[in-house]
């Protein structure tokens, strides 16, 4: 079957800017969708860090009935058979941690110990085993970075939220091209209507071209942004203490950023598609 | 009678002005050659705008080969369209395309497959005289070229009916009898054609094509032949 001149509709003289648009799209598109993703990991290593992790501090002043509440403490969370792992914090090492703060020695510090809970159990029955000693405080650790994982939280949706807004630019601009491209051949598109040209037909002549443009601008765009996340994942790793998360995106996250030119040269032949039928449907 | 073009009260108001067709109602058959006259602006292009599924009418009953085409879906108006071949009064050739694809278009709008394209615009291209400038854009074309390639295109699909706005106001008197006898030779193999013109002694020359005129927008036909046509090519004056 022949098809209708791929040029039936040509291009203005000028280049089209659709490329440009949609490599800005993909760009941005790419670098908030990585941003996500890594952020999601984070959010999850954290969590995973932090579940099951509790801390109790025995704040007695006099170190004697400290010493002696510790010890009560270590041997109930031992017998509870509801932790695991229990380790005193050296008392040197509460005193390290705690330096920065307090300048003074002699302010007494309180006994700390790390614990972790074992599988089903919970944090008030450490509390309740925990009754008998009045100075002891449970906290778990989840709690402590509650915050931290609410900002990563927030994080992520921004990530999310200037991906859909990239996206929806992206459409909207597809729609305006595809718009002008019809309206600067409404008397071609005329005679092709009085040929017997169905509406798909023509708006097939706008979603080809729109397509390949929309292909090699994300294209463009997404490489560009590979290279930013790779350049950012160098520079952190050589931090001390980044994370250097981005550039180590597991190999089908990786797969997902180099789909996203082609999700994106589909959604905007949808999206010229759509225009093209919607203008046409205003024709007899 | 109902015939393959058939009218019946139409009316057609653009915007809200007066009627600029009214009350037209007429049958054309299978098979004949009419000609529509009239001063400027009296409508000739109007009525073929909505014979050609340009223009909805404002009111009144339009059929084309048998089918309602006023409450016809939108989809369907396609298929309809392929059955007529139309030669506009500007010609309408796609400036950027050649000849050839100009009149392989109607075709290709169809569907129909590279070879048979290929053998069916070099036969209507050699018909029309043009076979050597198949390769030439419509801008490189002079008038009566340009017409002619417009016909061809008209005419390659094979079309139920013919019809054409002042095929030759762009012509020289010999092309324009050339052009028409054209159409009378489609007209004698089982085409209808209808041409619009005001060049009445070129009309005189086809005794056998059946003439209505319209005056402000309504059709003259005393004889009441278009209303009731007996046969094809009947001769109305």
């Amino acid at each position: 079957m022949s098809a209708l001149p791929a040029d039936l509709l040509p291009r203005s003289g000028r280049r089209s800017a659709l490329p440009w648009l949609i490599a800005a799209a993909a760009f941005l598109i790419t670098l908030a969708t990585s941003g996500a993703l890594a952020l999601g990991r984070s959010s999850d290593a954290i969590q995973a860090a932090a579940a099951g992790r509790i801390t109790i501090s025995i704040g007695e002043p006099d170190p004697v009935r400290r010493e002696g509440a510790v010890g009560r403490a270590l041997a109930l969370l031992s017998s509870g058979g509801v932790t695991a792992n229990v380790q005193r914090v050296a008392q040197t090492e509460v005193a390290r941690l705690v330096s920065p703060y307090v300048r003074r020695a002699d302010i007494p510090l309180p006994a700390l110990i790390d614990a972790e809970l074992r599988p089903g159990a919970t944090i008030a029955a450490v509390r309740r085993a925990l009754q008998p000693i009045a100075s002891a405080r449970v906290d778990a650790e989840g709690e402590a970075l509650a915050p931290l994982l609410a900002l990563v939280a927030a994080l992520r949706r921004l990530a999310v939220g200037v991906l859909l807004l990239a996206a929806v630019v992206a459409m909207l601009v597809t729609t305006l091209v595809a718009r002008a491209a019809l309206a600067g051949h409404a008397g071609t598109v005329e005679t092709l209507h009085g040929l017997g040209a169905t509406d798909v037909q023509l708006a097939r002549l706008v979603e080809r071209r729109t397509a390949l443009d929309s292909l090699v601008g994300a294209a463009l765009g997404v490489c560009a942004a590979v290279g930013t996340i790779l350049l950012i994942g160098a520079q952190l790793d050589t931090l001390n203490g980044g994370d250097g998360a981005l550039p180590r995106l597991p190999a089908s996250e990786w797969a997902l950023l180099a789909s996203l030119p082609f999700a994106l040269a589909i959604a905007t032949m949808l999206a010229a598609r759509l225009t093209i039928l919607g203008q046409l449907r205003r024709a007899i | 009678m109902s015939g393959i073009v058939h009218f019946e009260n139409v009316g057609l108001r653009y915007g809200t002005g007066a009627e600029t067709l009214s009350n037209l109602s007429f049958s054309l058959v299978q098979g004949s050659l009419h000609f529509v006259t009239g001063a400027s602006g009296a409508g000739k292009t109007s009525l073929l705008r909505l014979v050609t599924l340009a223009q909805r009418p404002s009111r009144g009953i339009i059929r084309l080969f048998g089918e309602d085409v006023v409450t016809l879906p939108r989809e369907a108006l396609p298929a309809v369209r392929r059955r007529l071949g139309v030669v506009y009064q500007d010609f309408r050739l796609i400036p950027h395309l050649t000849a050839f694809e100009n009149v392989a278009l109607p075709l290709r709008i169809m569907g129909q497959d590279d070879a048979t394209v290929r053998t069916s615009v070099s036969e209507m291209l050699e018909w029309v005289g043009l076979a050597r400038r198949a390769d030439a854009r419509p801008p490189t074309l002079s008038g009566g070229e340009q017409q002619r390639v417009a016909i061809a295109r008209a005419v390659v699909g094979r079309p139920d009916l013919i019809v054409a706005d002042e095929p030759t106001g762009n012509v020289d008197p010999e092309m324009a009898t050339r052009l028409l006898q054209l159409f009378e030779g489609l007209n004698r193999l089982g085409t209808t054609v209808l041409v619009a013109t005001h060049d009445l002694p070129l009309i005189a020359q086809f005794p056998s094509a059946s003439t209505m005129r319209l005056v402000q927008g309504g059709i003259e036909d005393p004889s009441g032949l278009l209303r009731h046509p007996a046969a094809p090519r009947r001769t109305y004056r």
